[in-house]
């Protein structure tokens, strides 16, 4: 009896240790299955900027962008969907519309993007171990710096556990397709419309339940069962356009990379709401050099150059917001600049993940608005309309024509009474309290790009560290003891930081901003902070 | 012998003991009547019922501030970030206002962690208006569920919820607001005999174990039954659909009947299986209408005095029919 009795207890405690092994199990198994997908769902948003939201206005009812993409995909059992959303739909896609390709030409494997080769490039450490999927922030940053080869050059074939590098012809050839940018896009249905209205596909992060894995429709899916670990999946994909007569709210047009058995033929209708709501966690735009980049026009005999900039503490104040910027822009070109262009020179900052998170700082304006020639002040005491106050730290006007081969402050210096001496501008100003966190300040010589210039690239002098890296500001206080630091950066886009904004994008902003109020509400949000600023100047 | 009365005597004391701790939670008419001489009720006085597991019951009262039934302290987390807390009470509410919300689901502000309700009695709450959101997604409700001639000003959501009484009522109730029953499971009748649906309505990927009765019911916004599982009968019979009627996908075992309905406007029928018989009678079909790549295994829906107008057209490509007949050669 004693016997049966330990054989009971002996049972008992097997079975308890096979049902503890067996939940570990299961969970392993959940989160294999949740990877096996191949998006890990676990975005550091934090450090991919945010798309410098334009604002395109009102959008079609329905947007199409098929016919640029390749056909349907098919990942197989490997955990590839983001190196196919990104690589071979997205990067296919970009150069499609850059080429104007047919149909016909996108079904050829030389014109579609390897997603084998993308996926192979990403750093063991940086994906799961047999194929077992990435994130968006690790191959789309492998489109910015190395690029990604076709699929003629790299067949999806022969994965393996996926541990293997891409051979250097493929890394060579990939260099010649490599994306510009990526950014970081708010989950909004308007939003998203309107850059597929634009003819810029979202690249989308999903969390699928069982409806959508079994779908088989050209319905409009507008629910999933997604709320219990083991029965979602995190999922990479791209949108392709929208509708908004399918289904009850409009529909957004999905590409997946299983095949074509799947859905509607390998594409599906999801609700926008749903969408919005449930659906989708992570939504990114990208381009490549034809996008985002301000035409140039004819070339002429004006050039502005940042010429250097110094931004210190304000030593005559105790306040740790009051800082001075010293500077100067020299016309480089043959031709001489006329006050009648209207054109100025801007010190800002924003924030280096998100630019529409930006700033004003000083607003120095060129212009024959206000008195005569030689003329200069502050604008407040010759415009009453403040919405043409656009520096929320000071605001300056100057009467002064700029000759080629002269800078604006030698030809502001020749025009006082008596003529003044120094080197460059010296402008006290006060950074608003309420930034807070990872910025930029740059200055930009023609800020609104007024000017037609033969190089519009050497108009921006950055205020960063060394290295390129933003600065960090609490409460409006610069951090890391940067009393005073002299910089000639003409931009912050370089190997270290492929991704950050270009000098163009932020000109594109400031354009935008300008052209449908943005920038005077802004400044209007900030006159409270408003201080007598001085610009007069400074040989040191 | 002794044995024996040894094991009635034993019984008799389980007995004593079971009776004494039934009557611990009485559900008895004076304490319905205490509560229904009350006209206006907090929602916070219901939750503190429920949390002592008392019943609740109330009549021609007015409930103000949110009925919160997430309130209700969850055991444990039923999965990562899942929460679900259990109702043990029964809850009745006849004739009553709602002031507002009902929350028997929610997501924590920073969307970390979601909250459920499983309802272990009935969940009634008959000729009751609820004049803010309701929200019973993702709710197990164990006991009969009775929302019959109901008025749901606002949004209502019944999504991924799950019925286990043989049937459930939502009878001459108007829904005035977008409704969502999308994965909704019904594991006995569903009733929605005669409601108003004035927004959108939708019952994608609803699963419904016994018959579906929508007879003589408008549909005014876009009716969305795509992806449905029906294993019982299903009755559109004298239904009105205003806007799109959407059918797709679904797979029907057993009757499914629109006699006399009327379609005002697009009405979709494709991808699905029928196994049962299919009637259409005197249906009156205002605007396209497809059944492509549907399977009739019962034969052709019986079309019989249906009415068109100019503007009717039918679609039925890859549309097939088996006749009995044939389904004896599977034999």
């Amino acid at each position: 009896m004693k016997h049966l009795k330990n054989l009971f207890l002996l049972l008992l405690l097997s079975f308890f240790i096979t049902l503890t092994a067996c939940k570990e199990e299961d969970q392993q198994k959940i989160d294999d299955t949740l990877k096996n997908l191949g998006w890990f769902g676990d975005e550091n948003n934090a450090t991919i900027p945010n798309d410098i939201n334009l604002g395109t206005g009102t959008v079609p009812a329905s947007v199409n962008l098929l016919p640029k993409f390749p056909p349907i995909g098919n990942q197989g059992q490997y955990g590839t969907c983001v190196a196919w959303s990104t690589g071979y739909n997205f990067r296919t896609y970009l150069n499609a519309m850059k080429n104007n390709l047919s149909t016909s030409a996108l079904n050829s494997t030389s014109n579609q993007f390897s997603p084998i080769d993308l996926f192979w490039s990403v750093p063991s450490s940086l994906k799961g171990a047999d194929c077992n999927g990435t994130s968006f922030e690790a191959a789309l940053d492998i489109l910015v710096s190395r690029g990604v080869t076709t699929l003629a050059t790299a067949p999806y074939t022969g994965l393996g556990d996926c541990s293997s590098q891409p051979p250097s012809s493929w890394t060579l050839d990939a260099g010649n397709y490599k994306i510009s940018n990526y950014r970081d896009i708010n989950i909004d249905k308007n939003v998203i419309k309107g850059y597929l209205a634009d003819n810029r596909p979202v690249i989308i992060g999903a969390r699928l339940g069982n409806n959508f894995m079994g779908w088989n429709s050209s319905s409009v899916l507008t629910t999933d069962g997604t709320t219990y670990n083991g029965q979602h999946a995190n999922h990479a994909m791209i949108l392709a356009g929208y509708d908004n007569n399918q289904g009850p709210h409009g529909a957004f047009r999905v590409v997946n990379s299983w095949g074509t058995t799947w859905g509607d033929q390998g594409y599906i209708w999801v609700d926008c709401d749903f969408f919005c709501s449930t659906f989708c966690f992570a939504a990114f735009v990208g381009a490549d050099d034809n996008n985002n980049i301000l035409p140039d026009t004819t070339v002429t005999g004006y050039d502005l150059v940042g010429w250097e900039m110094v931004d210190r503490d304000n030593a005559n104040s105790g306040d740790p917001l009051d800082r001075q910027c010293l500077y100067n822009v020299n016309n480089i070109g043959s031709d001489e600049i006329l006050a009648s262009k209207k054109w100025s020179i801007l010190y800002l900052y924003y924030n280096a993940y998100d630019a529409n998170d930006y700033g004003i700082l000083i607003y120095d304006y060129y212009t024959n608005e206000y008195g005569s020639l030689g003329d200069d002040g502050d604008l407040s005491t010759v415009e009453t309309d403040s919405s043409k106050f656009l520096g929320s730290a000071g605001n300056w006007y100057n009467y002064l024509n700029i000759p080629g081969g002269s800078s604006v402050f030698e030809i502001w210096a020749q025009n006082q009474n008596p003529p003044a001496t120094g080197t460059r501008f010296q402008y006290s100003y006060s950074m608003p309290s309420s930034v807070n966190g990872d910025y930029y300040l740059v200055l930009i010589a023609d800020g609104f790009d007024v000017i037609p210039e033969t190089d519009e690239t050497n108009n921006y002098v950055y205020y960063c560290q060394s290295n390129g890296d933003p600065l960090h500001i609490d409460n409006g206080i610069i951090q890391g003891g940067y009393k005073s630091l002299m910089t000639n950066m003409s931009t912050v886009k370089n190997t270290s930081h492929p991704n950050t904004y270009s000098t163009k994008e932020i000109t594109k902003l400031l354009m935008h901003e300008k052209q449908t109020g943005g920038l005077q509400k802004k400044v209007l949000n900030f006159k409270s902070q408003q201080k007598n600023n001085i610009k007069t100047f400074s040989n040191k | 012998m002794k044995k024996t009365l040894f094991i009635l005597s034993l019984l008799f004391i389980i007995n004593g003991i079971a009776t004494a701790c039934t009557y611990k939670t009485p559900n008895t008419k004076d304490n319905i009547k205490n509560n229904s001489k009350e006209s206006k009720i907090t929602a916070d006085k219901i939750i503190k019922q429920i949390q002592k597991d008392e019943p609740v019951y109330y009549k021609d009262a007015v409930i103000s501030g949110d009925l919160d039934f997430t309130a209700i302290k969850a055991e444990n987390d039923e999965s990562i970030g899942e929460y679900r807390s259990y109702i043990n009470s029964s809850i009745t509410f006849i004739n009553c206002s709602f002031e507002g919300k009902l929350i028997a689901s929610r997501k924590d502000t920073d969307n970390k962690a979601n909250h459920y309700v499983t309802f272990s009695k009935n969940l009634t709450f008959i000729n009751s208006e609820f004049k803010a959101e309701v929200n019973f997604s993702e709710s197990n409700i164990i006991g009969i569920v009775n929302f019959a001639g109901s008025t749901f000003d606002e949004i209502t959501s019944f999504e991924g919820a799950v019925f286990f009484s043989k049937s459930t009522f939502f009878s001459e109730s108007n829904f005035k607001k977008e409704l969502k029953f999308q994965r909704t499971v019904f594991e006995g009748n569903a009733e929605f005999l005669k409601c108003t649906f004035e927004g959108i309505t939708s019952f994608q990927s609803a699963v419904l174990k016994g018959n579906a009765q929508f007879g003589a019911t408008k549909f005014e916004q876009y009716a969305d039954f795509t992806n449905i599982i029906v294993n019982g009968a299903v009755y559109f019979n004298y239904a009105e659909f205003f806007k799109q009627a959407i059918f797709d996908n679904g797979t029907f075992f057993g009757r499914f009947e629109f006699i006399q309905s009327i379609f005002h406007y697009i009405a979709e029928f494709k991808n699905n299986t029928f196994y049962g018989k299919t009637k259409f009678t005197q249906a009156n079909f205002g605007g396209k209408t497809f059944f492509d790549n549907s399977v009739f295994y019962n034969g052709k829906p019986n079309t019989e005095d249906i009415i068109t107008t100019k503007d009717t057209d039918f679609t039925l490509e890859n549309t097939i029919y088996i006749e009995s007949q044939k389904l004896e050669n599977f034999k």
